[in-house]
C-alpha cells in the first residue's frame, strides 16, 4: 500500500478516535498488532515479554492518542512507543534477572518456544530446519548491544527508511548510519555458518 | 580509496545512502577488489536473511487483552483513587497542593516569629538593662499584629525571665489591669500588698519566720536579696500547687516589683501562712475568693520596709 494513502487512512482513524468512535482504536490494534509484535519480540526474543510490552504500548498509545498532533505519521508514533516500551522493560532490573535465571535453568527453548513455522507446504523435516535457523537468527541478534540491536531490526527486519529510523530513535543520521554498520558487521560474523 | 574505508561504507552503500560521488568511488573500487566484493556479498547475504525472518504474529486474543488493560485505570489514576477512597467526593490534587503549601508557610511564618520573640527575650535577659526592657515592652504594645501564639510563649516563658517596668506604678491594694497583648481578653487582677519584713544583724530570741526571713536576707545586697525573695516566693506558689505567670521589676535593676501568680482558690489559706513567714498581707487572702472561683489571678506588689544595706 502507497505510504501516504496508508497515512491518510490512519488520520482518519484517529480522528474517528478523537470523536468517540470506539471501534476506531480496534481497528488501528488489528491493522498494526502483529507488526508491533514482531519488532517487540525481535528487541527482547522472548514471547511472553514481547506480548507484554506490545500491548503496553498500544495501551499507552491510546492514553495519549487524543493530543496526536497529525506531526508526524501514526506508526512512526506507535514504533517509537513501543520501541521506548522495550527500552524500558531491557533496563528493568526484575527483566534482567529474569533472563538470568532462565538462562541458566533451561538456554534457549523457553525463550524461542514462539517461533513456529507455520508453512503447511514445508515437510515436517524443512519445518524443523527452519526452525533451528531461526533460532540461530534470534539468538545471533539478542546478542548485540541493545542500541544496535533496535536499529538492527527497525531497518533490516521492519524495513524502516533511516529517516523514519531518526524520528523514531530521536538519534542522529550518521548515527544511526555508524550503528546499523556495525550491527550488520557483527551479525555477518555471527552468521558466518548460515552465510 | 582503501579497502578498509570501503569495507566501512559498504552498509551505506547497500542502501544507497551515499553521495553520487563517495558511491561512483566505491563501485569502481569493488570492480576491481575480489576482497571488498566479497565482503558487500555476505552482507548482502546477511541482511536477506533478516530480511527473510518469519514476522511472528500477535497472539489471537490480542486485541482482547488490550481492551482489558485500556478499561484498568492507570497506575497513577489507581494510587490517586487509593489515596482519596475513604471520600466520596474525591478532592482534586490540585486543591490539596495548595492547602498543603498554605498550611506550611504559615507553619514557617508562625515558628519564625517564636524564633524572633525568643531571641528578642533572650537579649533582653542577657543585657539586662531598664531601657531594652522598656523597648520590648513598648513595641510588644504596640504591635497590632502580633501572632497570639507568639505572645503565649513569652507569657509561659514568663517564670524564667525579667521584664521591665511597667509605665504606669499602681496604686497598693487597687484593682489594675494588666497589659495584655491584642487579641487577648483584657483581665482586671486584684492587687494585694506584701510587706517584706527584714529583721536586723544582730538579733537575738527570733520567732520562727523571723528565722526563715532572716536566712534569705542578712549580708547582701539588695539586689541578691531581692533575688532570694523570688526564689521563696517561687517556693512557695509550687508549695501551694499555684504557678507563677509575671514577674515585674521595678526601677532599680534586678530588684522584683510585683509577681502575678495563679493558685488554687482551695490553697490560699496555705499561702496566707506561708506569705506570713517572709512578710506582711496588707490585706487578708481570703477577700480574693469573692467569685468562688476555682482558680485566683493576682498579683502580689512586693514592699521593702528595712532595705538591707
Amino acid at each position: 500500500m502507497n505510504r501516504k494513502v496508508n497515512d491518510r487512512e490512519d488520520d482518519a482513524l484517529i480522528k474517528a478516535f478523537m470523536n468517540d468512535e470506539n471501534n476506531a482504536f480496534d481497528k488501528l490494534v488489528l491493522k498494526y498488532k502483529d507488526r508491533v509484535f514482531n519488532l517487540c519480540f525481535r528487541i527482547l526474543g522472548d514471547y511472553e515479554e514481547a506480548d507484554d510490552c506490545a500491548q503496553d504500548a498500544f495501551v499507552k498509545v491510546y492514553r495519549a492518542l487524543h493530543r496526536f498532533r497529525f506531526e508526524a505519521a501514526f506508526s512512526t508514533y506507535l514504533y517509537r512507543v513501543a520501541v521506548n516500551t522495550c527500552k524500558n522493560k531491557l533496563k528493568s532490573k526484575e527483566y534482567r534477572h529474569s533472563k538470568k535465571m532462565l538462562r541458566l535453568s533451561n538456554p534457549k527453548e523457553e525463550r524461542l518456544h514462539a517461533i513456529e513455522i507455520r508453512d503447511e507446504s514445508l515437510s515436517p523435516l524443512t519445518q524443523l530446519e527452519r526452525k533451528e535457523k531461526e533460532e540461530i537468527i534470534q539468538e545471533a541478534i539478542s546478542s548485540l548491544p541493545a542500541e544496535q540491536r533496535n536499529l538492527i531490526v527497525l531497518r533490516d527486519i521492519e524495513g524502516l527508511s533511516y529517516e523514519e529510523i531518526v524520528r523514531v530513535t530521536g538519534y542522529k543520521l550518521g548515527t544511526v548510519k555508524s550503528k546499523i554498520a556495525r550491527a550488520r558487521q557483527k551479525l555477518r560474523d555471527k552468521l558466518k555458518g548460515l552465510v | 580509496m582503501k579497502c578498509r574505508e570501503v569495507k566501512k561504507r559498504l552498509s551505506e552503500y547497500m542502501d544507497g545512502m551515499l553521495d553520487a560521488r563517495r558511491e561512483k568511488l566505491i563501485r569502481e573500487h569493488i570492480a576491481k577488489c575480489r576482497n571488498c566484493t566479497e565482503e558487500l556479498r555476505s552482507l548482502q547475504v546477511s541482511v536477506n536473511i533478516l530480511n527473510s525472518l518469519q514476522e511472528i504474529k500477535a497472539p489471537e486474543d490480542f486485541l482482547e487483552k488490550v481492551q482489558q488493560r485500556i478499561e484498568q485505570p492507570s497506575i497513577s489514576n489507581r494510587i490517586i483513587q487509593k489515596i482519596f477512597l475513604p471520600f466520596r467526593i474525591k478532592i482534586p490534587l490540585e486543591v490539596v497542593g495548595v492547602a498543603a503549601t498554605v498550611l506550611l508557610i504559615i507553619s514557617i511564618f508562625n515558628a519564625t516569629e517564636s524564633r524572633k520573640e525568643i531571641k528578642e527575650v533572650t537579649s533582653i535577659i542577657r543585657q539586662g538593662t531598664q531601657k531594652e526592657s522598656d523597648k520590648f515592652l513598648s513595641r510588644k504594645k504596640k504591635s497590632a499584629s502580633f501572632p497570639a501564639r507568639s505572645v503565649s510563649l513569652s507569657r509561659e516563658k514568663a517564670e524564667d525571665i525579667s521584664v521591665g517596668k511597667e509605665p504606669s506604678t499602681p496604686a497598693s491594694g487597687a484593682k489594675k489591669t494588666l497589659a495584655s497583648a491584642p487579641g487577648e481578653k483584657k483581665m482586671a487582677l486584684t492587687e494585694i500588698v506584701l510587706l517584706l519584713k527584714i529583721p536586723g544583724k544582730g538579733e537575738e530570741s527570733l520567732k520562727a519566720e523571723e528565722k526563715a526571713c532572716r536566712e534569705i536576707s542578712t549580708g547582701i545586697s539588695p539586689v541578691e536579696y531581692s533575688n532570694r525573695v523570688l526564689l521563696k516566693l517561687k517556693e512557695i506558689v509550687k508549695l501551694v500547687g499555684g504557678k507563677l505567670l509575671f514577674v515585674e521589676y521595678g526601677k532599680e535593676p534586678g530588684r522584683v516589683k510585683s509577681i502575678t501568680v495563679q493558685i488554687p482558690a482551695k490553697n490560699l489559706p496555705l499561702l496566707a501562712d506561708k506569705l506570713s513567714e517572709i512578710g506582711k498581707l496588707q490585706r487578708p487572702l481570703s477577700s480574693l475568693t469573692e467569685k468562688e472561683e476555682k482558680i485566683i489571678k493576682f498579683k502580689i506588689n512586693l514592699q521593702y520596709k528595712n532595705p538591707v544595706q
